[in-house]
């Protein structure tokens, strides 16, 4: 992929004077979803503010596009910042946030108008416009953070808990929007302590712990580098007991749990292809009634805890 | 192409810094050092109408507070307190992001905010050193011919100019201080004895404060006491080009300054 479709960071460290923010952080993201993960202080705010220009690097270097952050006029046409400050200026509207910011960007009076109502309209705020953002809600302002950070029209959409505030509809209307934006070749960069939205929505994963990137890639992907670490799968059926006695002649096999309801098991596996193979052959074998099969653990939260041990899980 | 824009952009800076602060609460102090002495002299002027006070007293008068009271403290220390908070007050609030997110040049929303300053500064100050001179000579009852015929409406021009370069100046340090320094008050202070005594300084020392230029531009000087060093005034032309090179290059720095800033709100 071209340089300018690309997010990267080379060998990129930030200490705040002896605080360690990230270390040797080396990354080439391309368009899609990623999605920063981490638990609170694990660097994900600091690789966003180094990603749009807020922090200058310790070492190393970021491009953005194959642009600078040096280059203001350049870099910041590209990139939409939704970050996770809540404060904004006084004695502003959130319609005159807009404007003036579309007007900073250089459209004319009519262009900015236009932009900003039509972004007003797509975060529905379109009847609390002219109100000064002081009076706002949290959901509100959270609203308006996103669409300041949309109205330009940016390649590169980066957002710090975007979904905080948001009640489940907003919720599922914004990852919806984010979904639409990666499927048209943009960037979508969010970090996000909740996991399941996470694992929705995103192409791709960053999980940071103590300021290193501990793992990158596509979620399954980063669940196959973890060659040691057995999935987990739940089978939902009315002889487990069976089941459970014949899985453990694979070796791949390292647990089997039946259920204390007796109506399923949870069977650890170093080989998850195999097993299924295996599983089916077992279900025909024995006429076994199955009601479901599903991983139990292939979500963000549970490599997160693998990768990093338990202590940095997040709570779903 | 590039030059048009970028201005339009400070313009628009400038545009919203107004709409943020002219009715902001922390602004409550400049007003009411703008303003507050020209009700004292708009009723001092009406109890004393007419009473045949000279013409030359009352000018002395005025060049006293003037260069005593308005410049010394109105304005000094307006601009210390408006133009310091340009960047600090942003990163106390932690709103300077919103302007550091925009595709514009870090010197143009610092030429921007500083504009915004420096309009409202000179538009408050200038209407104080107006109103104040018209009601000082209200018992003069030949006021309305000195304006019209006599060389009030000069007095009246060069200090209204010397109100707006001493707002430009004094803008520009502290629109450099505020981004330097963590704490502005502290340098405010320095600066600010630095320029309220600056007759006691060696006349070498002299050229190196604002008030002498400012000093040069009066149209009457004041006798400051048996402790005054003399010096020579510097010519108007020379004293407008340093006072307006200063803070260009003043800003021009800060604008330096805010290219190496980071966004760091919880260190502030």
């Amino acid at each position: 992929m071209q340089p300018d479709q690309l997010i990267v960071f080379d060998n990129v460290s930030k200490f705040y004077g002896e605080v360690l923010g990230v270390n040797r952080v080396s990354l080439s993201i391309e368009p899609g979803v990623t999605s920063l993960v981490g638990p609170n202080g694990a660097g994900e705010t600091t690789l966003m503010n180094l990603m749009t220009g807020m922090l200058h690097p310790t070492k190393g270097s970021i491009r953005v596009l194959d642009v600078l952050p040096s280059d203001p006029e350049r870099f910041y046409r590209n990139i939409g910042y939704c970050s996770q400050f809540d404060a904004f200026p006084r004695g502003l509207s959130g319609y005159h946030m807009i404007h003036s910011m579309m007007s900073l960007h250089g459209f004319t009076n009519k262009e900015a108008e236009e932009r900003t109502w039509n972004v007003m309209e797509r975060v529905g705020m379109t009847e609390a416009a002219h109100r000064r953002v002081a009076g706002y809600s949290k959901g509100m302002r959270q609203r308006i953070r996103l669409a300041l950070a949309l109205a330009h029209d940016p390649k590169v959409l980066i957002l710090d808990e975007p979904l905080n505030g948001l009640d489940p509809m907003a919720r599922a209307e914004v990852i919806e929007l984010f979904r639409k934006f990666a499927d048209s070749g943009m960037h979508v960069v969010i970090s996000s302590h909740i996991m399941h939205e996470v694992d929705i929505v995103s192409d791709s994963v960053i999980m940071l712990s103590g300021g290193y990137v501990v793992a990158e890639g596509e979620i399954q992907g980063v669940r196959q580098e973890m060659e040691d670490h057995p999935i987990q799968i739940l089978i939902r059926c009315d002889r487990p007991a069976v089941v459970a006695s014949s899985v453990f002649h694979q070796d791949s096999v390292v647990e089997a749990r039946i259920h204390t309801d007796g109506g399923g098991l949870l069977v650890s596996t170093r080989n998850p292809d195999q097993f299924y193979e295996l599983l089916n052959r077992i279900i025909l074998e024995h006429r076994i009634a199955v009601e479901s099969v599903s991983p139990a653990d292939e979500n963000i939260n549970a490599v997160y805890q693998y990768l990093v041990g338990s202590n940095g899980a997040t709570p779903l | 192409m590039k030059r048009d824009l970028r201005i339009k952009q400070a313009l628009v800076v400038m545009k919203v810094e107004l709409k943020r602060y002219v009715l902001a609460r922390r602004w409550l102090g400049v007003y009411f050092a703008a303003f507050a002495p020209v009700l004292l002299l708009l009723f001092v002027g009406i109890r004393m109408r007419w009473r045949g006070v000279s013409l030359s007293d009352l000018s002395e008068a005025y060049a006293f507070f003037y260069q005593t009271f308005m410049l010394r403290l109105a304005i000094f220390f307006s601009c210390a307190l408006v133009f310091s908070q340009l960047f600090r007050g942003e990163m106390l609030e932690k709103t300077l992001h919103f302007y550091l997110l925009a595709p514009v040049r870090r010197e143009v929303i610092t030429a921007g905010k500083f504009l915004a300053g420096g309009v409202a500064m000179a538009l408050i100050f200038g209407a104080s050193t107006i109103l104040t001179n018209i009601f000082i000579y209200l018992p003069a009852s030949s006021a309305g011919t000195f304006f019209l015929e006599g060389e009030g409406l000069a007095y009246l021009i060069r200090y209204i100019g010397v109100t707006i370069l001493a707002c430009v100046a004094y803008g520009g340090i502290f629109t450099l201080t505020g981004l330097k320094y963590r704490n502005p008050v502290i340098p405010a202070i320095i600066i600010g004895l630095w320029e309220a005594f600056y007759f006691v300084l060696p006349a070498s020392l002299q050229k190196f404060t604002i008030m002498h230029y400012l000093q040069s531009l009066l149209p009457l000087v004041i006798d400051r006491g048996p402790f005054s060093v003399v010096v020579d005034a510097s010519s108007g032309l020379f004293s407008v080009l340093i006072l307006v090179s200063l803070a260009a290059l003043l800003v021009w720095a800060a604008g330096k300054i805010l290219i190496k800033t980071e966004i760091t709100y919880s260190a502030d």
